[in-house]
């Protein structure tokens, strides 16, 4: 029997294995028998709704579990939206990201690392209180994002270390894009180096992101994005200066060299 | 810094051997041998005069196929022999030297190894052992070394242990960067080598009696390219070199027999599809998750391993090019 279907075997138990859910929260569309502790630790007494207008964009099956690409669409039907929390349930780290938009934020582009097979979730609190809560799962044929060294990351800090770049795009819908990537070996803590030591955790904690208008988004990050994390973030507008800043969890800060646009 | 390298999958790759372990001691298989045990029941086909073909399976790497998933041949001269590739495994490379044997009485007098990739290249102790030359594209010989050791463990995690087992991975006895000729007696076999293509260095052979080009992986054929070492815009410029020898039957590395130039035409399509897909995307600030979402065109769906090949080919290429791009926005 080849592996990947023995694989599916094995993601179809982990996955669906449990039906059981707090009977204060809707039941997992997923059945995941994470859910209920992930209720616990994001939404503590408060509503949840499986929103489809909440979509979360993945590759089904992942080979690189280092870097894995995936991007949150929400609907504008939604209304205000105050946050945004990433979640990847099975992950040592389970939250990815924590949003806090400015602006009406249309869609977010992330790379994230994921240890094993799981469902993936973005979770979006309106005004109401309410958290619309849109789900996929992914097969993770090689699990250890979290915990295996990946050797695309050097054992020593780049000197590239906070480097940002960034480019602005209009799109299709009349919205604008931001994407930006920063420089960062986003260690977990949780992978051992060849010689049998813990790398220590080390990775950036805080993105503040503006244009001469003002904030657009904050963003609390952590281990679970891949190294030298790529974001896009659609918004109505963006304004001709783009501002980035970001702060590791030791402190060091980064950002943006000057103000301007770069000329394409 | 963070050039996209094989080796950092194939790491990510070793715990998923243990998970694998565990399958198997479910009794759930993993180590499977093949119909005929762990033997290959090579047989080879003689497509012209003295050349001969061990066709490999347009499958996936599987427990039942050992990873034979790759066409390797040996050409016939009145003195010697020279084989072409040496299989995914030490078991086939035996087998291969063993059937040869049982073809012709004449010595194996070189093996020559298209490039680096497992599947081509793991059995290449075995000539080594029995002291024939193995031979291999300059480019291709720091690739094989470092990469080696971690594709191994991902062969074990699909096909099992037993089929991997006593696979030595080990230099080639010499390397070249030019055309080489060889004469196995009456018999002019010109060696021809590609770089910064399909891999840092391709070689392909020439056997001027028949016409016949064995061309590795420069030519997929029915099979979906695979481009983890490519670039494709030199690989396009090298399938218009292939098709402009002189040959009149090409030997792929994967798929059928080539007679005619347009069986060439779909791979060169696809790659070209995918380079101008992912420059698009990127130009257009797509991300990467999105760009994966739509399937592969229609006429591309036939290609064996499409499905699992295109997302391994987007992921790679939308990497390097959004990092290339993105890296132009530094100041």
């Amino acid at each position: 029997m080849p592996i990947s279907r023995l694989l599916i075997a094995v993601t179809a138990l982990t996955i669906f294995a449990s039906g059981a859910a707090d009977a204060a929260a809707p039941s997992d569309p997923l059945r995941s028998p994470g859910w209920e502790s992930i209720v616990e630790t994001f939404f503590p007494q408060s509503e949840i709704l499986f929103d489809d207008r909440v979509e979360v964009v993945m590759p089904t099956r992942v080979e690189d579990a280092h870097d894995v690409p995936m991007a949150v669409k929400l609907s504008a039907e939604l209304g205000h939206v105050r946050e945004i929390v990433v979640i990847a349930e099975n992950n040592p780290i389970q939250q990815v990201a924590r949003l806090y938009p400015h602006r009406p934020l249309k869609a977010i582009g992330l790379k994230i690392r994921l240890e094993s097979t799981t469902p993936v979730r973005a979770a979006a609190l309106t005004d109401d209180g309410v958290w619309h809560v849109g789900s996929t799962a992914a097969e993770v044929l090689t699990p250890g994002g979290c915990s295996v060294p990946d050797n695309r990351v050097a054992d020593e800090v780049s000197d590239r270390l906070g480097e940002i770049a960034f480019k602005t795009f209009d799109r299709d819908d009349g919205s604008a894009r931001l994407k930006f990537r920063i420089i960062h070996p986003m260690q977990t803590g949780f992978a051992v180096s060849e010689d049998g030591e813990y790398i220590p955790a080390y990775f950036l904690e805080q993105m503040r992101i503006g244009d001469g208008d003002g904030p657009v988004v904050d963003i609390e990050s952590r281990a679970a994005m891949a190294p030298d994390p790529i974001v896009t973030i659609d918004v109505p507008e963006l304004g001709q200066t783009i501002r980035i800043q970001a702060r590791d969890s030791q402190g060091l800060e980064f950002e943006t060299k000057d103000a301007d646009e770069p000329s394409m | 810094m963070r050039a996209f390298s094989f080796l950092g999958l194939v790491t990510a790759l070793v715990l998923t051997v243990f998970a694998a372990g565990e399958l198997r001691a479910q009794g759930m298989g993993g180590g499977d041998p093949g119909r005929r045990g762990y033997t290959y029941g090579l047989s080879p086909e003689e497509i012209a005069p003295g050349v001969y073909v061990f066709w490999g399976a347009q499958e996936p790497m599987t427990p039942e196929n050992g990873a034979n998933i790759v066409n390797t041949g040996f050409i016939v001269g009145d003195e010697s022999v020279l084989a072409i590739d040496t299989g995914p495994t030490r078991l086939y490379g035996e087998e291969m030297l063993a059937t040869i044997a049982k073809v012709t009485d004449k010595p194996v007098r070189m093996a020559v190894v298209t490039h680096h990739h497992f599947d081509h290249a793991f059995g290449m102790s075995v000539f080594k052992k029995a002291n024939i030359p193995t031979m291999m594209h300059f480019g291709a010989r720091p690739l094989l070394l470092r990469d080696g050791s971690g594709v191994l463990q991902f062969m074990e995690i699909l096909v099992g242990a037993n089929w991997v087992s006593r696979i030595e991975v080990d230099r080639p006895t010499r390397v070249t960067n030019r055309v080489e000729t060889f004469d196995l007696g009456n018999r002019k076999v010109v060696v021809t080598p590609f770089e910064n293509g399909h891999t840092p260095g391709d070689l392909v052979i020439y056997d001027e009696k028949t016409k016949t080009l064995f061309a590795g992986d420069l030519a997929f054929v029915g099979r979906t390219p695979t481009i983890p070492h490519a670039d494709i815009p030199t690989w396009l410029d090298q399938i218009d070199i292939i098709e402009a020898m002189p040959w009149d039957r090409l030997v792929p590395g994967h798929g059928p027999l080539v007679t005619d130039r347009a069986q060439l035409t779909p791979m060169a399509d696809y790659l070209r599809y995918l380079d101008d897909y992912v420059k698009r995307a990127v130009a257009n600030g797509e991300t990467l998750a999105d760009s994966l979402d739509p399937p592969p065109p229609e006429r591309f769906r036939d290609l064996a391993e499409i499905g699992v090949e295109y997302q391994r080919a987007l992921l790679k290429l939308f990497r390097d090019v959004e990092r290339q791009e993105l890296d132009t926005t530094v100041r």
